[in-house]
């Protein structure tokens, strides 16, 4: 079963803590979408399921496995590099064809699932080209190509479209999104653009300073945030916040009045307004 | 190109050819360095007379008895016999010495950086600044020890001696040169092939070194024109059959007719040919290794 379990990953640098009691859980065939500002320890926490950066407490297991201990190489996952990691030095097709060198395949075989790929994400025009001499987007599909060649356990995207413009941004999400729905892999997506969390997650996972603040479906966190951060940090234009004061409770629901003074002027937004309750 | 884009306005970024006026005013300047070494070069092929005439002459008659001269004379004895001076030798000498020390240099250099850069010790930066602080004393102040040393461990006067004092002086430039080539690289490549199941060498010369071909030919450039020219050390640690040629040159002065100028002029001329030939092949690298990662691509 392709799944990834994460229980209570922790990471230290020095005395920063940069992730602290990290726990998800990603199903087959699920996406998950780590969102957040910059520096929230989201990309480290990929590295850590990953494998290419000690966890300094917490588990991590894949298909069922404890995987702690080993080399990023055997943990049969694939990974897709915010800035590709294409091998400079090989064409597209030996860049495809690299990981499969590591199983041993028949050259024979190699080609053959070089060009399946190829005509799957249409690279075989670019084929003998080195990585230098590719478009931007051509770059992003050889290194989703890369990645999807293998049979891996689960797939991790770190910022996968950060790099492309909007209009191929669209595109890509797009035909990313098909791919994984063909392959039912438990998927990792890290990102600091909520569309693309929006649009491409199961789940989303919010974090900040290392912690996560919710997960829930793309539509649970947008309509019902669980705290102030959520709330303020998804929806363009954000969600209008507004202090009050509690007046008193109607069985489920609050009562509230805006206080005579507004310490924050309403936008001319539409907005709605947030009551601050203690539960 | 960042002073030549900011000399121009904006709007003329283009890049634009230069008039004949600035052509001639950089061919001239050009000159003005190069002179030393055309003099040279006109002195080698100079009978003594020309060599030696005042005002200089600048039209002559091209010998090249002074080539000969280099590595044949006339046998004391009377008999009119040539007799080989061995200067052939000390050329094979100076290739030899400065390839095989420069190619150790800049293998553990290499090795020494990848390790500085991705492996960093605690004191990383401690450790970076001794390796450099043995470039930063004049090399003479150690010769007496060295010596000594060389002399007790019996490699006083072998070729191992002074290829191995030779890596040992490059190697601190080498180190923090390619160290810097290595920072400029993503390790996000590295760490891309390790996930594909590539093992650390695989890693280290399958895809660090491939992109550092740049940053290695620069290396060696100017770890070879170092070697090449170095004198002090040579002259104390080689012996009759290890003589490179800057010992063997500063021998020639003095004699019986005074300074034989074209035959010291011819002996730079010959020396000066493969520094030439290294830097001429390796020029495109050169560029692009002396500007690599000075702009962000």
């Amino acid at each position: 079963m392709s799944t990834i379990q994460v229980t209570n990953l922790t990471k230290r640098f020095g005395d920063m803590l940069a992730v602290s009691g990290v726990d998800l859980d990603v199903a087959a065939g699920e996406v998950l979408c780590l969102l957040g500002p910059s520096g929230c320890g989201k990309t480290t926490t990929l590295r850590m399921i990953a494998g290419l950066e000690t966890t300094s407490d917490g588990e991590v297991r894949i298909a069922g496995k404890r995987v702690n201990e080993i080399a990023p190489s055997e943990r049969d996952i694939a990974m897709v590099f915010q800035f590709y990691a294409l091998y400079p030095s090989l064409t597209v097709a030996e860049n495809l064809g690299f990981p499969l060198h590591h199983e041993k395949l028949p050259q024979a075989e190699i080609d053959n699932l070089v060009s399946e790929v190829a005509r799957k994400l249409e690279l075989t025009d670019v084929l003998h080209r080195l990585p230098g001499y590719l478009a931007e987007g051509e770059k992003q599909r050889v290194a989703v190509a890369r990645a999807i060649i293998r049979d891996p356990n689960c797939f991790l995207f770190d910022e996968p479209l950060s790099r492309l413009d909007v209009e191929l941004r669209q595109t890509m999400r797009g035909q990313i999104k098909e791919i994984l729905d063909g392959l039912s892999k438990a998927t990792v997506i890290v990102t600091h653009d909520q569309l693309e969390a929006l649009t491409m997650a199961d789940r989303i996972a919010v974090m900040r300073d290392g912690k996560i603040e919710q997960i829930a479906s793309p539509h649970d966190i947008f309509t019902k945030p669980k705290n102030l951060f959520v709330a303020g940090f998804i929806g363009t234009p954000q969600m209008n916040l507004q202090e009050a004061v509690l007046t008193g409770f109607e069985g489920t629901r609050v009562r509230s009045r805006l206080p005579t003074k507004p310490s924050r002027w309403p936008s001319i937004l539409p907005f709605k307004i947030w009551t601050v309750v203690a539960r | 190109m960042s002073v030549l884009t900011s000399l121009f306005s904006r709007k003329e970024r283009r890049l634009r050819e230069a008039g004949w006026g600035w052509s001639l005013f950089a061919g001239i300047v050009s000159l003005i360095y190069f002179f030393p070494v055309l003099w040279i070069i006109m002195t080698a092929f100079k009978t003594r007379e020309d060599a030696l005439a005042t005002p200089p002459v600048f039209f002559f008659t091209p010998t090249l008895d002074n080539f000969i001269a280099v590595f044949y004379r006339v046998a004391q004895t009377g008999s009119g016999e040539a007799i080989g001076t061995g200067m052939g030798g000390f050329f094979f000498n100076s290739i030899f010495v400065a390839t095989a020390g420069v190619f150790l240099a800049l293998v553990i250099g290499t090795l020494a950086s990848y390790g500085f850069s991705r492996y960093p010790l605690k004191g990383n930066d401690t450790y970076l600044f001794v390796v450099l602080t043995t470039r930063m004393l004049p090399p003479i102040i150690v010769i007496i020890p060295i010596f000594l040393m060389f002399r007790m461990a019996g490699l006083s006067g072998s070729y191992i001696g002074v290829i191995l004092l030779y890596a040992a002086f490059n190697l601190p430039f080498s180190i923090w040169m390619m160290k810097s080539f290595f920072d400029e690289l993503s390790p996000d490549v590295e760490d891309s092939a390790r996930m594909d199941g590539s093992s650390e060498f695989g890693v280290f010369f399958k895809m660090c070194i491939p992109q550092l071909k740049a940053g290695l030919a620069a290396t060696a450039v100017f770890a070879v024109i170092l070697t090449w020219n170095e004198f002090l050390f040579a002259l104390l640690l080689t012996s009759t059959d290890t003589r490179t040629v800057p010992v063997a040159m500063a021998r020639t002065i003095g004699g019986e007719i005074g300074v034989e100028w074209g035959l010291l002029a011819a002996i730079i001329t010959l020396f000066l040919i493969p520094v030439f030939g290294v830097t001429y092949l390796l020029q495109n690298h050169l560029l692009r290794g002396v500007t690599f990662g000075t702009i962000k691509k």
